[in-house]
């Protein structure tokens, strides 16, 4: 059995999907797997030394991001809407034939897709046909939020929710992003699916901490990417409201990942930058007091709210730490939270809704201590490697699991 | 007997509106159905009044020409086709209440009183005025109006037609047939000060809740569920910044100047969110926005310890009778209904209008003494009891119900002898 990835990224150290597609490619046993990553070209992935031997084979991406004008001349919808068909008849099938010919050379019996994005969507069917192979897809985010942030027409999203729902209902299997994105393409289109969500080692988990490290001070941790702007804009606003104290306590705002964020100020922001998994899990429960979790109130983004699953919240649980999630209760990650006793549920978007959840979280030490357990408890119980070893190898065809 | 209640909704103000009582109305003998322009109830008691296509928009867009001219209430003409809806020719008494928010013109009230036994309670002083649906400190109403000083207020004018509305209210009631209902002993003083509504049948009914519903019990288990932090006193306030009537600003004044107390506070608004902002970090800020569900309702209720009701004007104050069913004590302004629905100041506190100061001392009395909390929280949930209760509202309406139905038909008897 060999199975081909077709992927937009590939597995690497510095990027959250390159993360958590290695820790899938580590499931499957070498010389079984075989990759083909279609690749924006302005991304620098690090790959992992241990995956050296997977085959990988690289093609660029055309560009998704659907623009108004062309070297500065605007083209407006009409223009916008030709461009990007133009990219959907005569872009996609070069990459197909390319993807079928190296699936072929790999003598593949499976194909494994990551459907992040209209490239990815419009090949999988294709390829699929293209090496008579059974599909299996997963599925990262809604595709509707990806064509809204890359702002594809109306026209073009038609036909990529179209494509995205043949290759659904033709595939084997579906990896979703959360539990209920799982359960609900399992309804719409009646693939077996399961959760395959970012996991860490069960060794780096952390002993959960009863209480605040210090009395004079109040560290917010927040690892990885800014999608929820808003959100943390309100948080910041509800700090600069309460004049940087929580219950006496200074507030210092802790951020690892690429971007250094907005509207904190200097001497309450400390600015990380990119660390290792195991880095980021030992800095958040070591120097942080609680774990912060925007994620969009937007009825616009009511869907992939409901449907994704940050990647941080596994890796905030292995801190042991309290999560403060600030996102509507209908979330994927809120339900999860709530239902594991793993983290406080802002009850709304608004600077004092936040500024409750830091204050609860600050002086009530009974609910530090039980929400700090329940993180260890729901870490140790769903985001284990060995855990999504099972479900990974499930996803894939394998029979469960063959290593240790 | 069959009673026919005409208002703007079935469900929004149904506490007032005769919605929530009608289970009890009807124990009594009286079948109440709704005729509403905004039915939002699936109770088969409740329906569509006018309820024709493009009735709706073509309304709007008469409210947006009367705007224009400085009108209101006037243009809608489909008031005068109520009698042709089965439930209005059915009814023995027909019970108007707030029928000023444009989707009836008032004068048609003449021609349905006389066709009707009738009864309008005045939510408000609306009908008294010019055109304010409060007139605040304004005393112009007491002499017809005309040279308003504040055309602002709600419903506003562009031009100062005060005057001649005032006349034409006057003169559509006098040659009404229709008796008033008010719920308050300050809105009666009003209507007898009123060159419009003294000459009318006037009567007090005060209005009623479900006592069981609002109840003291519970408020432990409230506040864990709205996520009041431990041993916090909690204040209740409706934030309405840009209401003229309900006086929030002279609460957040009164926040501003209190100070430091000796027991932590939390602040628990509903309606308009993050209006408190200036005091995150300083007190515990709860914004429960605007509330549909029941449930979160009586939690808010509840989870208080006390409220304040900041209001210049009030015709009632329902808002007040819940907290004290839940037998919490409201701090209200002296000047409107709420001292006397509160019963300051030996139940509810009131302090002089607009008196910042006064306010602040009455809060932090109420926020320190904790045994002074339960006092009066005691004595409001017994002042509800004996005057709140919709048992007792409902036993009032229908004693007046069949009160105008006999006078109607004595008059119809007095007349055939004539």
């Amino acid at each position: 059995m060999k199975t081909l990835l077709l992927t937009d990224i590939p597995p690497s150290s510095n990027l959250t999907a390159g993360i958590v597609t290695a820790q899938m490619c580590r499931f499957v046993p070498p010389g079984e797997l075989a990759i083909f990553c279609v690749q924006n070209r302005h991304l620098h992935p690090e790959p992992y030394p241990d995956l050296a031997d997977i085959p990988i084979r690289f093609a660029t991406k055309p560009n998704e991001l659907s623009r108004r004008s062309i070297r500065r001349v605007p083209i407006g919808k009409v223009g916008a809407m030709a461009t990007e068909t133009f990219r959907r008849w005569n872009m996609i099938s070069p990459l197909v034939r390319q993807a079928v010919a190296y699936g072929k050379e790999q003598n593949v019996t499976s194909l494994w897709v990551i459907l992040q994005g209209q490239t990815m969507v419009r090949m999988a069917n294709a390829v699929a046909d293209g090496l008579g192979v059974p599909l299996r897809a997963q599925v990262w985010d809604p595709l509707s939020w990806w064509l809204r942030a890359h702002n594809v027409d109306r026209f073009n999203r038609k036909w990529d929710f179209a494509a995205f729902d043949r290759t659904m209902r033709g595939a084997v299997a579906c990896a979703a992003a959360s539990w209920a994105m799982a359960y609900q393409y399992h309804q719409q289109y009646g693939t077996p699916g399961r959760a395959i969500i970012a996991s860490l080692d069960r060794s780096m988990a952390c002993t959960p901490q009863p209480r605040l490290r210090t009395s004079d001070e109040f560290v917010i941790g927040m690892a990885g990417q800014f999608y929820a702007s808003e959100e943390w804009l309100r948080l910041a606003w509800a700090l600069e409201h309460a004049g940087w104290q929580v219950a006496g306590r200074k507030v210092i705002v802790r951020v690892l990942g690429h971007q250094r964020p907005d509207a904190i100020r200097e001497e309450h922001l400390d600015f990380l930058g990119w660390q290792s998994q195991e880095q980021v899990v030992e800095i958040l429960s070591k120097t942080c007091d609680i774990l912060y979790c925007p994620y969009p109130f937007a009825s616009s983004m009511a869907e992939v709210a409901r449907l994704s699953f940050p990647s941080k919240i596994p890796t905030y649980l292995a801190a042991g730490r309290p999560v403060l999630f600030h996102g509507p209760c209908y979330a994927a990650p809120a339900i999860y939270l709530k239902s594991n006793g793993a983290g406080f549920i802002c009850r709304a978007m608004d600077p004092d809704a936040v500024y409750d959840g830091l204050m609860h979280l600050a002086e009530d030490t009974a609910l530090y201590q039980r929400l700090a357990e329940g993180a260890q408890a729901a870490f140790l119980a769903d985001f284990t490697l060995d855990r999504m070893e099972k479900d990974v190898r499930r996803f894939l065809g394998y029979p469960v699991p063959l290593s240790g | 007997m069959k009673v026919l209640q005409i208002n703007s909704s079935d469900l929004v103000g149904r506490r007032f509106n005769g919605f929530d009582v009608r289970h009890l109305l009807a124990e009594k003998g009286i079948q109440s159905h709704h005729l509403v322009w905004s039915k939002l109830s699936d109770s088969e008691s409740s329906a569509l009044f006018f309820d024709v296509p493009g009735s709706r928009t073509a309304t709007k867009i008469l409210g947006r020409i009367e705007q224009a001219f400085s009108l209101h209430s006037r243009l809608q003409l489909q008031s005068l086709a109520l009698p042709l809806h089965r439930a209005f020719r059915d009814a023995d008494v027909i019970h108007y209440h707030i029928i000023h928010d444009g989707y009836f013109g008032l004068g048609a009230l003449p021609w349905l009183s006389r066709l009707k036994p009738s009864i309008w309670t005045w939510h408000d002083p609306w009908p008294m005025t010019g055109h304010c649906i409060y007139p605040l400190d304004c005393e112009r109403w007491e002499i017809g109006c005309g040279e308003c000083p504040r055309l602002d207020l709600a419903f506003a004018m562009h031009r100062d037609r005060t005057a001649q509305d005032f006349r034409w209210k006057q003169r559509l009631i006098d040659r009404s047939d229709i008796d008033i209902v008010v719920a308050s002993a300050h809105m009666r003083r009003m209507v007898q000060s009123s060159p419009i509504g003294r000459t009318k049948r006037l009567h007090t009914i005060p209005f009623g809740i479900d006592l069981q519903k609002f109840h003291p019990r519970g408020g432990e288990a409230a506040r864990s569920r709205l996520g009041v932090l431990a041993n916090r006193v909690v204040i209740g306030v409706r934030s309405f910044p840009e209401s003229p009537f309900k006086g929030f600003e002279f609460f957040v004044e009164a926040l501003r100047r209190l100070g430091k107390t000796n027991v932590p506070i939390a602040i628990m608004t509903t309606h308009a969110k993050a209006q408190l902002n200036e005091f995150i970090g300083t007190h515990q800020i709860i914004d429960l926005g605007w509330i549909n569900d029941e449930i979160m309702i009586l939690d808010a209720f509840k989870a208080a310890d006390f409220f304040v009701m900041p209001s210049l004007s009030e015709a009632f104050g329902m808002m007040a009778i819940e907290a004290m069913a839940c037998g919490k004590p409201v701090i209200v302004f002296d000047g409107t209904s709420l001292p006397e629905v509160t019963h300051a100041p030996h139940v509810g506190i009131s302090v002089p209008m607009g008196n910042i100061d006064a306010l602040v001392v009455a809060m932090r009395r109420l926020i320190e003494d904790s045994d002074e909390r339960a006092a009066r929280g005691a004595a409001s949930r017994s002042i509800a009891e004996n005057y709140y209760g919709d048992q007792l509202f409902s036993q009032r309406l229908t004693d007046i119900y069949h009160a105008v139905a006999a006078q109607h038909s004595a008059e119809g008897v007095s007349d055939a002898a004539q």
